[in-house]
């Protein structure tokens, strides 16, 4: 028979076949892209495999990325098999001055004289070894000097003079050079690197570049215990982690990353659910295979026993396979592009890996499809013509089970897809300002800017449509990590508590309540007045006079020594700390529930709120959601005319958590995806399995309607069976799926709880899609007439 | 107890129209055992699918215990079939994947008597075809007189009115025939009403009664014997 007619004599099979085979690789080609995109993180560096980053473990603190001053240069320099050390101090937002242009610049880098030694950074414009290795240079990226200038490539760039204004580094700098765009697959991002110069104190990332096989953590031991020995840090003795750079993508989650990292886990997940996908695929790809052998068997008898050798019913399969293999590759491979170009997701597939898929897919369909032939070729009976001819005649038990595991490996996702999707609610629930799609975030607000906070409130507070403004030192989201040592009047020993600084209004703006006391009252003091104490602070080490008042949260009872909220208010505390205490004593006015400002990957923590002036580095901006934009040029207006000097630059809270969360939320879509696409794919193949069910029972079907049986038990007879079937899968899948959910949830401190009804949903979807499906058949086979199927022989 | 008249069932396809009942006349009386011959194509499946209610008339009327049922729907035809009716067909149809007990039991289960005289009453049936030793195997493992006596047990478990028999010996063994025949007959001899399509002439001798059918209606009637039923 003609290979064509062969393929089209099943065809409904088929393209049930197509579908899911063209989706597994289309999937698996983006997923192989993707992971192998994952995978090859700062590899491009020519000593990639020679840099680390070195942090420090505080007891059982969560480790910053950073590490703060200088005093570690001098053990670094003692340890021969260090070749370079590299610091990099992250700025996160500025303003850049270019002929008069002013414009607003995210994630600069300041970054010492060896950056070039340790990183492979190609420069267009500029020597290599000249660059950022003095007070005032900088490099920026091709990209950048293309929207600069309109050009990278011209070398008159070189010693353009540019005004940097951050909270961290203000100053005029010079185009030393200008370097390749950073590739995707860098664990930093950023268009401008500035000099750092050796004596500047601050938080920074530490690289080293080591000198060829040394041993990491034999390394580790022995900065730790150098550090040790020079009793670097007073108040606890850390631990040197080291991680060598093409882990940090993947493996490396501290607190202030340079920008969201990715997460192994997260690759474990897209290569199981490629698996679960294709195990669902191929079982539909097995189970057509074997009806369609079944049907085929009559033609491939007769050809058999008039001499045809049993290669030739292989050929026969085999070819249709590969007819089948080719069209499933052409159709998924047109999905993966188009996918491609709509530029949702940046993932790069070589021609290699291409081919090599095609291959392997090709090898894996024809195994497949060729496996009921040879099942059914080895049989003694396939010669003979007067046994075992019905159509539909394999193992319907063997695919009953099948169906089974199938349906079990959906059941585990659905409910992967439900737990994740309730942990993600808890996350905007628990998170202050989760859900908050209408607050302005103006973050890392120079000096110059926070002198003019007040004013700008007053002003944006005119406008109907601006519901609220605040300020805080800390980005939502991020990490509470500046503590104070706090004491009760009446104490003599301090105790050490995390501060967080708040403007005025921090509690009402986000709904916080005090359980006990009351809010900040507010005008005690103003920015000049505090930043005259600040100056004094610093310069003279003189404290003020002045009182302020302070807010605990629950936590903080405890660590203070208050049994009842109510016992803490009006208390008097002492603070003292490196500069934030030119306040150095106020009263305790009001006592909050622990609320969780931070990430949910931490658990809350006990806090002290000061309601100040200054280091209000973040604004933070109500707006009238039914006027979204109309309210947003209203911030725009306000805040050219308060600050003309400074571009306004803001996020929406949202996308701060979106960012945050961003592995999460991909998680999240991702097996959302793989749910549907395995559900969708499962459900054809049930649908065909229930057709030939119906066609093999038709007669019986027609004799039980002869026998009095009526429409509806028909159907439910033929529902049952399989209902049955989808309980049983039920109870298989639930301990797994259990298991994967609490080892997902172990990455938070706040988990949601795996309640019974997530489950019992989650089966209930499943099986009633699944009884939707096929009770079409099934209704359509309890209405035919009788008389016709009693005809079937 | 049947009474047809003007009945007319016509199967149409795209390019022809085949006329089975041609204003079809036919009456049957409670108790009476009734062969319809007649050539292959003349309409006999037809009629006794129509008489069995699995399929309606397009026109015509059908009187069933003096009620018109030629326009019953669906249900009502299953209700009325279901009480009254028992089939017995040419190829046995038993359903392969159920014991001969299961097959039996099928019409108790769908008119809704209890599993303690279901139980009862499938093992008298099977006791009247001598088939009780054979109550747990499946349909494959039994001869082909054997089958038929299974369906004959299943048509009549549930104590029908009538009984319509679709060729019943067509695929058994002169043996076997006449056993089925005997087994016919001794339940029309009971009180059953049986209409019995068939292209035996010996079969047909048995009946009171045989209607020979030709392009879909009577041509003729053959009274063989009179109808005398003592109630027993």
């Amino acid at each position: 028979m003609n290979l064509f007619k062969l393929f089209r004599k099943n065809i409904s099979l088929r393209i049930v076949n197509v579908v899911g085979l063209s989706v597994v690789f289309a999937c698996s080609l983006l997923s192989a892209g993707y992971i192998k995109q994952e995978l090859s993180y700062d590899r491009h560096h020519a000593n990639a495999n020679r840099i680390v980053r070195m942090s420090l473990q505080f007891d059982n603190e969560p480790v910053d990325g950073r590490i703060l001053g200088n005093a570690i240069d001098v053990v670094l320099q003692q340890i021969p098999e260090i070749d370079r050390t590299l610091k990099m101090h992250k700025v996160y937002t500025a303003v850049l001055t270019h002929e008069g242009k002013r414009q607003v610049v995210n994630d600069i880098y300041l970054v010492n004289r060896n950056f070039s030694q340790v990183f492979d950074i190609p420069l267009l414009q500029g020597d290599k070894n000249e660059a950022l290795q003095q007070k005032g240079q900088l490099l920026i990226s091709e990209s950048f000097a293309q929207q600069l200038f309109g050009d990278a490539n011209n070398n008159e760039l070189l010693l353009s003079q540019i005004l940097i204004e951050g909270r961290q580094a203000t100053d005029t700098f010079f185009i030393s050079g200008i370097f390749k765009n950073l590739p995707e697959t860098s664990h930093f991002n950023t268009d401008i690197l500035l000099h750092l110069p050796d004596e500047y104190e601050t938080f920074a990332f530490v690289y080293l570049l080591l000198k060829e096989s040394t041993d990491i953590k034999a390394l580790a031991q022995k900065i730790t215990q150098h550090i040790e020995g020079e009793e670097l840090y007073m108040r606890a003795k850390p631990r040197v982690l080291l991680m060598p750079i093409t882990d940090i993508h993947l493996h490396s989650h501290n607190l202030r990353e340079m920008s969201v990292n990715g997460n192994i886990y997260y690759i474990y997940l897209v290569i199981g659910a490629n698996l679960l996908l294709l195990i669902v695929v191929l079982f539909n790809l097995w189970l057509n295979a074997s009806l369609i052998f079944a049907h085929n068997r009559r033609y491939y008898q007769l050809l058999r026993l008039h001499g045809a050798p049993s290669s030739a019913v292989f050929k026969d399969e085999a070819l249709s396979a590969l007819l089948l293999g080719v069209f499933s590759i052409a159709v998924g491979m047109s999905a993966a592009f188009y996918i491609l170009s709509l530029e949702k997701i940046a993932v790069q597939i070589s021609l290699f890996d291409i081919c090599l898929s095609c291959l392997v897919f090709l090898l894996i369909i024809i195994a497949i499809s060729l496996l009921p032939a040879l099942k059914g070729m080895s049989s003694t009976l396939f010669l003979n013509t007067n046994k075992d001819l019905k159509p539909t005649k394999f193992s319907h038990k063997n695919v009953k089970y099948l169906i089974t595991v199938q349906y079990a490996v959906v059941m585990i996702v659905v409910i992967l897809a439900f737990g994740i999707n309730k942990q993600m609610n808890l996350v905007k629930d628990t998170q202050v300002g989760g859900k908050e799609r209408n607050i302005l975030v103006l973050a890392e607000q120079p000096e110059q800017v926070q002198a003019k906070y007040a004013l700008l409130k007053s002003e944006l507070l005119k406008y109907a449509d601006i519901k609220a403004v605040t300020a805080c030192f800390q980005l939502p989201g991020d990490a509470i990590r500046d503590a104070t040592s706090v004491k009760k009047e009446e104490d003599t020993e301090w105790k050490n508590l995390p501060i967080m600084v708040a403007g005025e209004d921090f509690l009402p703006f986000f709904r916080i309540k005090t359980i006990a006391g009351s809010g900040f009252s507010s005008g005690r003091h103003d920015y000049q007045s505090e930043n005259n104490m600040l100056f004094e602070r610093q310069a003279f080490n003189k404290y003020s006079e002045h009182t302020e008042e302070y807010i605990i949260n629950r936590k903080a009872l405890s660590v203070l020594g208050f049994s009842t909220p109510e016992g803490a208010i009006g208390q008097m505390l002492h603070i003292f700390h490196g500069s934030i205490d030119y306040i150095r004593k106020g009263i305790i006015v009001g006592v909050t529930d622990d609320f969780n400002y931070t990430g949910l990957y931490e658990e809350t923590i006990p806090l002290l709120i000061l309601q100040r002036n200054v280091f209000l580095h973040c604004i933070m901006v109500r707006i009238n959601p039914d006027r979204f934009s109309a309210s947003q040029a209203i911030v725009e207006t306000v805040w050219n005319e308060v600050n003309p000097d400074y571009p306004l630059n803001y996020i929406f809270m949202n996308d701060v958590f979106n960012r945050m969360y961003r592995n999460e939320i991909n998680a999240q879509q991702l097996v959302f995806i793989f749910s549907l696409l395995c559900f969708a794919i499962a459900d054809l193949g049930l649908i065909i399995f229930m057709a030939f069910i119906i066609r093999r029972r038709t007669k019986e079907i027609g004799l039980r309607k002869v026998h009095g049986a009526s429409v509806s038990e028909i159907i439910r007879m033929l529902n049952m069976d399989f209902i049955r079937h989808i309980a049983l899968v039920f109870v298989i899948a639930l301990p797994v799926a259990w298991y994967v959910m609490q080892q997902w949830l172990e990455r938070f401190t706040y988990r949601t709880s795996l309640d019974w009804w997530i489950f019992a949903l989650a089966g209930l979807l499943v099986l009633l899609v699944s009884v939707i499906s096929v009770s079409l058949q099934s209704w359509r086979a309890a209405t035919a007439n009788p008389v016709d199927a009693i005809k079937i022989e | 107890m049947i009474k047809i008249t003007e009945l007319e069932k016509i199967y149409r396809t795209e390019e022809v129209e085949t006329v089975a009942l041609n204003k079809m006349e036919l009456e049957v009386k409670e108790h009476e055992f009734v062969a319809i011959m007649g050539p292959s194509g003349c309409g006999k499946s037809t009629l006794l699918n129509i008489l069995g209610m699995l399929d309606e008339p397009d026109s015509g009327s059908f009187l069933f215990n003096g009620v018109e049922v030629a326009k019953f729907n669906e249900n009502k035809r299953s209700n009325l079939r279901k009480a009254n009716i028992g089939f017995v067909f040419q190829s046995f149809n038993l359903i392969d994947e159920l014991t001969v007990f299961e097959n039996v039991e099928l019409p108790l289960l769908y008119n809704k008597v209890r599993s303690a005289e279901r139980k009862f009453r499938v093992e008298a049936a099977l006791e009247r075809v001598q088939m009780m030793h054979r109550r747990n195997h499946f349909p494959s493992q039994l001869s082909g007189g054997q089958q038929q006596r299974v369906a004959v047990a299943r048509a009549v478990v549930n104590n029908p009115k009538l009984i319509l028999a679709d060729e019943p010996t067509g695929n058994l063994d002169s043996k076997n025939g006449q056993e089925v025949m005997q087994l016919l007959i001794s339940l029309n001899e009971k009180g059953t009403t049986i209409i019995m399509v068939t292209h035996s002439e010996h079969d047909s001798r048995y009946a009171h009664r045989i209607v020979y059918m030709l392009d879909g209606k009577t041509v003729t009637e053959n009274f063989l014997k009179e109808l005398v039923y003592v109630a027993q």
